[in-house]
């Protein structure tokens, strides 16, 4: 068995491949990276990668921290629209999840989904809109 | 042929998108990454998209079971979901819930129930997302 031992592999272009055997393990192509997880099962790390997070400190500072988000829309109390900077594949298809702070049992759900955005509301246990902290993680295929 | 396997320790992106450039130990990679996830339809009751999900399963109104295909080492694996609203204006604020304990799920399936926040009646509906973390076995 031979060992190559060094500090730095550099492309000689962004469309660089890394081949072992005849499967690319780091190339251009769309999903095209797996590893392996912490037993002996394979896990795809471009699916299992989160593509859009934020933290919402709502009403105040909308942005608070965030990746892949161009920008937020306030479009009414507990209701902001999450621009993607890079969009999905489609808007049908994708994950979505959230929480908030505890605010009279506020949930966090979503009213909209688009391949560049989505929109996502606060409510308490009787209906009512309300701004909350609210964190989100997004999953799915980009375009 | 069987595929090879690359081991280094650090990954690091030379910021041509951020302009930053940003190093990650592949610890965080493993040990970050989703190992599942779903966007269900629970109304035509079907996947529209899935990450290492082997089938859904449609138990009653509201309630579905989850199964995964490389399953989770243990029950300690986090899942958090979300979904559409329900219909009709005002209290329809849906959660998506486990069924079961912390830690009591099997490693292979989850159960969950969707419910309106404000009545805790289980409703089907369109766009449960659900994400997975964890190890996998």
């Amino acid at each position: 068995m031979s060992e190559i031992i060094l500090d730095t592999i550099t492309g000689k272009s962004t469309a660089t491949t890394i081949t072992i055997g005849s499967t690319p393990v780091v190339s251009s192509s769309a999903n095209s990276m797996t590893i392996r997880g912490e037993g002996t099962a394979q896990t795809s790390i471009q699916q299992g990668l989160c593509k859009c997070w934020g933290l919402d400190n709502e009403g105040a500072n909308p942005d608070t921290d965030s990746f892949n988000l161009a920008s937020s829309t306030d479009n009414s109390t507990g209701n902001y629209t999450k621009t993607f900077t890079n969009g999905f594949a489609a808007g049908d298809r994708y994950c979505v999840v959230g929480t908030s702070n505890e605010n009279n049992y506020s949930t966090v759900f979503v009213s909209a989904k688009a391949a560049g955005s989505t929109t996502i509301k606060n409510e308490n246990i009787s209906g009512a809109a309300q701004d909350n902290t609210t964190g989100y993680q997004i999953d799915g295929d980009l375009a | 042929m069987a595929n090879g396997t690359i081991a280094f320790d650090t990954l690091q992106t030379s910021g041509q998108i951020t302009g930053t450039a940003k190093s990650l130990d592949t610890d965080y990679v493993v040990n970050g990454s989703a190992k599942a996830w779903i966007n269900l339809n629970g109304i035509s009751f079907g996947l529209r998209d899935s990450f290492n999900v082997t089938s859904v399963t449609d138990n009653a109104t509201g309630d579905h079971t989850v199964t995964i295909n490389n399953d989770f080492s243990n029950a300690n694996y986090s899942a958090v979901g979300c979904c559409l609203a329900g219909t009709g204006s005002g209290n329809n604020g849906q959660v998506v819930s486990s069924f079961g304990t912390a830690g009591g799920a099997p490693a292979g399936s989850l159960r969950f129930a969707v419910q309106y926040s404000s009545s805790q009646a289980k409703n089907d509906v369109d766009g449960i997302s659900i994400q997975f973390h964890g190890d996998i076995a």
